[in-house]
């Protein structure tokens, strides 16, 4: 089961308590993901992607404009849509497995079927080993592999990364790369994937959406039109992936700005 | 002070040559103890010497009801320690819950927490009379406090983020305080049971010294009476020992509850 995803001309405006100003986050924001498909959300930082993020899951609406899951306005939290942060969100009293299970307790269950699932999960992120660990056993890399199997276990339609490597070093971010990009192509999940990496943006995405400094907004979105989408590390092989990073790296203007 | 204390406590796990140096200190200071007054002509009311303490101990046992009175201020200890902090963590989650009111009580809050609460204990006796009672609740007062402000600020600091979590997931405000914002304060609540330990016997040695004929905190004033030093120290010497009790009671309840954290001293 997988599920399109389209936002129409989104504003979020956001009170500011100390100052009394209205911070305006995003505005005028469009852009749809396909069923299956993974976009990357490129934009510095500040620009209002994780507002998206929260908006998309439900977290809170958008002062105007809607989210549309299946062409359904988003209205609250809704169970088929899982999310995963920088940080692990494991919660550090329970085991793996139970932190797995997590999401599962607010479905309609056995405790075996919670289990059976949970497991199956940890298995598919290659952690069966740990899966009676305590998070605090396990390593960076690791415990972003038990978040994913969470995220996965409720068999979401919609899949929201935020900036799912940005704690971890530079190697574990590329064997993690893989191993998500492959989990992702195995469930054939519709993804969002954001990230400030724009190297990231283009070896694990279909398609990369570039927003603008505060307030976001959409200034430049096109394919990836490479092979190994399931392979970042064979993606990043390609000769057209350097061209893809510098018309980021363009519109991004990253060359104008001082440090 | 009162946090040194712990720490120190929790950290005694010696071995070795320094067990070896601990136990000659120990030594040498009861050595002290027992033949420096003599020597300096200390009069025996001003410092009993240890052996003085020593046949004290057995004479209370025998002529003091010294089993009795200890049990009494161990039990008071205990009973005010578990109600007081009953009464403190579920006040604490109740305001944790609810921001209006914990904006509302705050200042009462504050106010009371700085109030000395063994201040209380004459007053209580006023309204309630020589007996147990007034004891008690000196003792639950005094350990009321730093439990609910421990797990109300503990309430306060929960990951924003485990619950955006838990919403996504569809959870209810109580689900999400059960299965969150409960055992993520476990930490808060434990170090303020820790605190709590130590303050019980505070309240309830306060409690015996102002009114009452039963209990450690009356031998000591029976003892100052009489000008029995040795009785006075003894009885110190015993709240001290209900106290480490009731701490590591704690230390080893929250031990076995928090084995999900990783500790330093391994
Ligand atoms: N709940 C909020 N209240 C007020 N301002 C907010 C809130 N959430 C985000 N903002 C503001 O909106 C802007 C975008 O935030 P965010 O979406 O987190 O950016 P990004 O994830 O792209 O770094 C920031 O300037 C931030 O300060
Ligand atoms: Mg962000």
């Amino acid at each position: 089961m997988t599920s399109s995803l389209d936002l129409k001309d989104i504003t979020k405006v956001f009170p500011d308590r100390k100052t009394g100003h209205e911070i305006t986050a995003v505005t005028g924001m469009s852009f749809s993901v396909k069923p299956g498909e993974l976009v990357a959300v490129v934009g510095p930082s500040g620009c209002g992607k994780s507002t998206i993020l929260n908006m998309v899951s439900g977290l809170y609406g958008p002062s105007q404009g809607e989210v549309l899951i299946n062409g359904e306005p988003v209205r609250s939290t809704r169970s088929d849509v899982g999310f995963m942060l920088q940080k692990d969100l494991l919660l550090p009293w329970r085991n793996i497995v139970s932190n797995v299970e997590f999401g599962l307790e607010e479905k309609k269950l056995t405790r075996k079927e919670r289990r059976d699932r949970a497991l199956s999960e940890i298995d598919r992120v290659r952690l069966s080993e740990f899966a009676f660990h305590y998070p605090h056993q396990l390593s960076g890399g690791m415990r972003q592999r038990a978040a994913l199997a969470r995220t996965l276990a409720i068999d979401p339609e919609i899949v929201l990364l935020d900036e799912p490597f940005s704690a971890l070093d530079a190697q574990t971010k590329v064997v993690l790369q893989k191993s998500f990009s492959a989990t992702i192509a195995e469930t054939g999940v519709t993804c969002l994937l954001i990230t400030h990496d724009l190297q990231e943006a283009v070896i694990m995405s279909d398609r990369v959406v570039v927003l603008s400094g505060r307030p976001g907004t959409v200034v430049d979105e096109f394919p990836i039109d490479l092979p190994h989408r399931d392979d970042p590390m064979a993606r990043s092989m390609e000769p057209g992936t350097r061209d893809y990073v510098k018309r980021l790296f363009d519109t991004l203007h990253l060359e104008d700005q001082a440090a | 002070m009162s946090r040194l204390l712990p720490t120190m406590l929790s950290r005694w796990n010696p071995a070795g040559p320094e067990l070896g140096i601990m136990v000659a200190v120990g030594v040498a200071v009861i050595a002290a103890w027992e033949f420096l007054p003599p020597l300096f002509d200390v009069p025996k009311y001003i410092i009993p010497t240890f052996s003085d303490c020593l046949s004290e101990f057995f004479r209370m046992l025998q002529y003091e009801e010294l089993g009795k009175n200890f049990m009494s201020t161990l039990v008071t200890s205990v009973v005010g320690f578990l109600l007081g902090s009953a009464m403190g963590a579920v006040f604490g989650y109740l305001l944790g819950l609810s921001k209006l009111w914990e904006r509302v009580l705050s200042p009462y809050i504050l106010a009371l927490q700085i109030a000395p609460k063994v201040a209380f204990a004459p007053l209580f006796i006023m309204w309630f009379g020589y007996n147990a009672l007034p004891k008690l609740l000196v003792t639950i007062l005094i350990v009321f406090f730093p439990i609910l402000v421990n797990v109300l600020q503990s309430m306060k600091t929960v990951d924003r983020d485990l619950i955006n979590l838990a919403r996504v997931y569809n959870m209810s405000r109580f689900t999400i305080f059960r299965k969150i914002e409960f055992p993520s304060s476990m930490p808060s609540l434990f170090a303020g049971l820790r605190i709590g330990a130590t303050l019980a016997v505070i309240g309830v040695t306060v409690g015996e010294l102002v009114g009452g004929n039963t209990g450690l905190g009356f031998l000591i004033t029976y003892g100052e009476g009489q000008a029995n030093t040795a009785m006075v120290f003894n009885a110190i010497g015993l709240l001290t020992v209900i106290g480490i009790v009731m701490y590591f009671a704690v230390a080893g309840v929250e031990k076995r509850v928090l084995h999900y954290l990783e500790r330093e001293d391994h």
